[in-house]
């Protein structure tokens, strides 16, 4: 029972981590084209 | 190098990260080669895989941020040495324009050495997973579904962690080279606009491949996922069991996905706050400035012809310098040439002028004068002012404004309409120093009738 709840911990961690920095990502992607827009 | 970190902000944040990243896909690929080495799988070498399975699924994702940093890190770098040169010398832009051309083209070439350090390992992750899972040989009863699991996966992660990116990479260095090899033979002073426009559109190009790649990577994170949610778990036989190493990654990946939404904090604010266009800009590709001075209210839309611009000492003429001598005789040349095209309609001897709104009066007065000598007896007057907005991450942003007035020469050939006095210039009270003062007088006396007349 520990080992499951351990390994859906992991799960749910690596999927958070996963969507964080996908999102951060993102922003600054559209904060990049924004400077770009800015500068060009 | 400190010039680098401090071009764009939050730099030691993502270089950490990417550190962090890179660090861990070695340890990942060590973790690999040892369990290769060991032959048969035990219950510790399925948990190994499934930890560093987690782990290197997080360093691919941070390779993307790096690349989308490095590349934004050596614009600013570039747009800082382009404007430190334009204003004075456009030549020694030009050739600063190409040499940093060439070194963002280095970029692709650093990446490829990047990537693999955090796509090999992975690889082996999965490899390695398979084999600690007992597959494909054994376990024949969850063989079919933990076998597409895995194939999903791998198709996947080389879709996304290899291929992908090469196009891109491959794309943006086609594009940066290309756009060198036109501004070669282009005169110095438009190498720089050329090149600039090349890389934003090369950049956009790559920021929307990196996006697709990490999407797909999701398509191995949910195989990966339900791989190690259909593990069976035996009792550990070889005596390797110690507690829970899972708990601590967890806690890591929980951690960093914090630390990543805090570094991002200033970002989400730039975003939320979107930077306006610059409609001058965008009108100036159909020749007429559209801004008004926020705090000049009732001016006018650009409707004349030929625009001369001026500064304190220089002119152009519809954007190409000229001669003051020379000025009245190639508006007379526009205005015949306008007579010859439409010889049914009448001329309508409309010029705009178009200056600092700081420019004194006296310089304009010269420039009237001589677009009276070739006919030209209604003018729009138009005065721009730079402007500085402050912006949360990309700081005091310089925007070009200008307003627009009409105004007519009373003279021959313009009739004053009903009852309209024209304004002599020279008689007023307080008679305007700048080309801004003018514009507010106009306004000013123009009131609500549609025609303000002048008399210098």
């Amino acid at each position: 029972m520990r080992r499951k709840a351990a390994r859906l911990f992991l799960v749910i961690s690596i999927a958070a981590l996963y969507v964080s920095v996908m999102s951060a990502l993102v922003q600054f992607a559209l904060f990049s084209e924004q400077m770009i827009r800015v500068l060009t | 190098m400190g010039k680098f970190f401090e071009a764009v902000p939050h730099s030691p944040w993502i270089a950490g990260a990417g550190a962090i990243a890179m660090v861990a896909s070695l340890w990942s690929l060590v973790q690999a080669i040892r369990l290769v080495r060991r032959g048969r799988a035990s219950s510790a070498d399925k948990r190994a895989a499934r930890s560093f399975l987690g782990v290197t699924i997080a360093a691919l994702t941070v390779v993307p941020i790096l690349t989308v940093w490095l590349t934004a890190a050596q614009r600013e770098l570039f747009r800082r040495a382009l404007e430190s040169a334009s204003s004075e010398n456009p030549a020694r832009a030009g050739e600063i324009a190409l040499i940093l051309g060439a070194s963002l083209n280095s970029l692709p070439f650093g990446l490829l050495m990047v990537w693999p350090v955090a796509f090999f390992p992975a690889v082996a992750a999965l490899v390695l997973l398979v084999k600690a899972l007992g597959l494909p040989d054994e376990d024949q009863a969850a063989k079919p579904v933990r076998w597409w699991a895995y194939a999903l996966a791998s198709a996947a992660w080389t879709y996304a962690g290899l291929l992908l990116p090469a196009a891109a990479i491959a794309r943006y260095s086609a594009a940066i080279i290309s756009a060198i090899g036109k501004a070669m033979y282009l005169e110095p002073e438009e190498k720089a606009p050329l090149l600039l426009s090349a890389i934003s559109t090369a950049e956009a190009d790559l920021f929307v491949l990196i996006t697709k790649a990490a999407i797909t990577m999701l398509v191995p994170l949910v195989a990966g996922i339900a791989l190690s949610l259909t593990v069976d778990d035996e009792e550990p036989s070889d005596g390797a069991q110690r507690g829970q190493p899972e708990w601590w990654i967890g806690g890591l990946c929980w951690l960093a996905a914090a630390v990543v939404f805090i570094a991002a904090a200033p970002l989400r604010a730039e975003l939320a706050d979107p930077v306006p266009s610059n409609p001058y800009l965008e009108g100036r590709s159909l020749g007429t400035p559209v801004v008004a001075l926020p705090d000049l209210q009732g001016t006018d839309v650009i409707t004349y012809g030929p625009i001369v611009q001026l500064d304190t000492a220089r002119l152009w003429l519809d954007g190409r310098p000229i001669a003051e001598q020379r000025l009245a005789g190639d508006l007379d040349i526009l205005r015949r040439a306008y007579l010859a095209q439409f010889p049914e309609h009448e001329f309508p001897g409309g010029v705009a002028v178009m200056c600092d709104a700081r420019t004194p009066l006296d310089r304009l007065v010269v420039v009237l004068g001589l677009a009276r000598a070739a006919a030209y007896l209604r003018f729009q007057l138009i005065v721009g002012r730079e402007r500085i907005t402050e912006r949360p991450l990309l700081g005091k942003l310089k925007r070009d404004n200008y307003a627009a007035i009409s105004f007519s020469f009373a003279a021959d050939g313009v009739d004053a309409g009903a009852g309209i006095t024209p304004i002599t210039l020279k008689s007023l009270a307080e008679p305007p120093q700048t080309c801004e003062a003018l514009a507010r007088i106009l306004i000013a006396e123009r009131g609500t009738s549609e025609r303000v007349l002048i008399e210098l």
